[in-house]
């Protein structure tokens, strides 16, 4: 026996070298927490602790030199540039106040059909010092870590689309996770066609949408945005555009879809972690003389003559009125205040009406506390029913087609309550 | 048992190299990779720290210490990835003992022995990597054949001059 091994020694620590790393091949893969980050593995962890301070180091410098060096040659063209900055900021204005009008108009639309946004509420800047260094693991490092409030899971974008999300947490680093790595996937939406699928990525880097029907009309150059399915990626954040389609290889009733994504994720210098997303309903504040949402719709569709109003009840009242303010004596509920009248924007609003809504977003958790829009139904102090567009909702959708809901630009309406007209 | 050094066989030509460079090299090597590529993504082609453990290997014409090098330089490779550790140390362990009996039995100072040689541990390199990610573990790896050959000719260009580099660490 002492010949055998003697002899065959080096195939025997070959072998044995091999066996070592596939056990710890067996206990990662077997261990259940793994795929969740929250533990790590402590050869991961030395690895990374010896290799991101030289990483760090080197970037700082590269970036102070190559700050140096742009912040000379941009003096030189530094004049021209600002004139013709001023000319956009003067075209962006015009096209601010076009789009705030439409946006505004949006966000009533969108309060009187109780939408539910996620917006963007806190992100942290970033700057990638280092990569795997391979094809097979998409993945790269950035300079912030769980001391910077980084937590796995959380997404990860630059201004072009998402990039992918925190996979590893270190304390002052992460692994980002790309979302064309072979192992990453998205839930994503169609822009025209509005279509929900899962995208995920492919060993040669381009991300492919899976599960969608053959006789779907798809054309290249379509975006795809995220559509908030997966709980990571929060809703209507650019993801890339339709590169190609081919049927499945497999034979099946599916084609795949080929996604150029937004980002160029070959090279990202920094990126931006979304470490906070809130859930909010947008609130429409009347002002003063508010422009009503009824009367918009009013002037979209086709005149009707308002009937008289019955007093006794039996007519409807006209959309209009419906969002006038309600006094004690124009009510023929109730008195305003009692419980009737509470109860009425619970009641009216069937779940015919807010399921289509309630697949667009997550529904509110059970015990979330209520947002800002579902206070808005309380009732005044003096014991009228507030006015508030939330009361009158369940009347709208009888006269207009509710359309599908499009998703939000969340960077832009991060505030959405505090645009009142 | 007799203790295992870098000059045990005395027949052929066997090199030795120092503490620095056993350690510094590979480490090097390795941070190049995980570094420079994030820059350059094209990079992400080669495989330096294979190359390395290649040179190695060949050079001290040891298995043990090749299939070692190869272990450690595969690991600290795995552990920079998201993926299982193992994978790379797996791959690169057998690389390092074939690279090392290899260099017991054919001239490795010819360029394009060195050339051949590469190309060759590249194309065993991946084989076992898709092996071991796909078949062992079940993960979503694709054998690309056009992207594996490009992958071992690039990789067999730049180590003829990047041996011809490390040549300079050889110890006699």
């Amino acid at each position: 026996m002492e010949n055998f091994f003697t002899r065959y020694r080096n195939v025997t620590v070959l072998l044995f070298l091999l066996m070592a790393q596939v056990i710890v091949l067996a206990t990662q893969v077997r261990r259940p927490d793994t795929a969740t980050g929250e533990s790590m593995s402590l050869v991961r962890t030395w690895v990374v602790q010896i290799f991101v301070p030289g990483e760090k180091a080197i970037t700082s410098i590269g970036s102070g030199v190559r700050n140096l060096w742009k912040d000379y040659i941009d003096l030189r063209d530094v004049r021209a540039q600002n004139e013709e900055l001023k000319a956009q900021l003067d075209r962006l204005r015009l096209e601010q106040v076009s789009l705030a009008e439409d946006a505004g108009q949006a966000r009533r639309l969108q309060a009187l059909l109780g939408f539910k946004q996620k917006f963007i509420a806190q992100t942290v800047a970033a700057q990638v010092i280092g990569s795997t260094g391979t094809d097979r693991s998409r993945a790269f490092t950035i300079d912030k870590g769980s001391k910077d409030g980084i937590k796995a899971d959380m997404p990860v974008i630059t201004p072009k689309g998402i990039v992918g999300k925190v996979y590893k947490v270190f304390s002052r680093s992460a692994q980002v996770l790309e979302i064309n790595d072979a192992t990453s996937g998205a839930g994503v939406m169609l822009g025209r066609s509005r279509l929900r699928a899962v995208m995920r990525g492919t060993s040669s880097g381009i991300p492919e949408i899976m599960h969608i029907m053959a006789d779907e009309k798809i054309d290249p150059g379509e975006t795809v945005v995220s559509s908030g399915g997966d709980q990571i990626y929060p809703p209507g954040l650019p993801v890339g555009t339709v590169q190609s389609t081919t049927p499945d290889p497999e034979g099946g009733p599916f084609m795949v879809v080929q996604v150029k994504p937004s980002a160029n994720l070959d090279k990202v210098d920094e990126v931006l972690v979304i470490t906070q997303v809130s859930e909010k309903e947008p609130q429409y504040q009347e002002g003063p003389h508010p422009v009503r949402a009824a009367d918009i719709l009013a002037q979209r569709l086709p005149t009707v003559t308002p009937k008289a109003p019955d007093k006794t009840g039996a007519e409807p009242p006209p959309t209009s009125a419906l969002y006038a303010k309600k006094t004690p004596s124009t009510n023929a509920e109730g008195p305003a205040g009692s419980p009737a009248t509470k109860k009425k924007p619970v009641q009216a609003n069937p779940p015919s009406q807010s399921a289509p809504i309630s697949t667009n977003t997550p529904l509110t958790q059970p015990g979330e506390a209520p947002t800002e829009g579902k206070q808005s139904t309380a009732p005044a102090p003096n014991g009228t029913e507030a006015p508030t567009a939330e009361t009158k909702k369940p009347k709208v959708p009888s006269t207009i087609e509710p359309a599908p809901p499009k998703p939000p630009t969340p960077i832009e309406s991060t505030q959405p309550q505090e645009n009142p007209r | 048992m007799a203790t295992i050094t870098y000059t045990s066989r005395e027949e052929i030509e066997v090199h030795r190299f120092s503490a620095l460079a056993t350690i510094g090299i590979p480490l090097l090597a390795i941070f190049f990779q995980v570094y420079v590529s994030s820059r350059f993504s094209f990079l992400k082609l080669f495989d330096i720290p294979l190359m390395v453990t290649v040179f190695f290997a060949v050079s001290r014409r040891n298995q043990l210490a090749g299939m070692l090098t190869g272990c450690s330089i595969g690991l600290v490779q795995d552990a920079l990835t998201h993926l299982p550790i193992g994978i790379y140390g797996i791959s690169k362990t057998i690389a390092g003992y074939a690279a090392s009996s290899i260099g017991l039995k054919i001239d490795v100072d010819n360029p394009g022995s060195r050339f051949l040689m590469m190309f060759f541990f590249t194309f065993l390199h991946d084989g076992i990597y898709f092996i071991v990610s796909r078949h062992l573990l079940g993960l979503p790896a694709d054998w690309r054949m056009l992207h594996e050959l490009s992958s071992a000719v690039a990789n067999a260009i730049v180590a003829v001059p990047l041996f011809a580099l490390m040549d300079r660490a050889k110890q006699r």
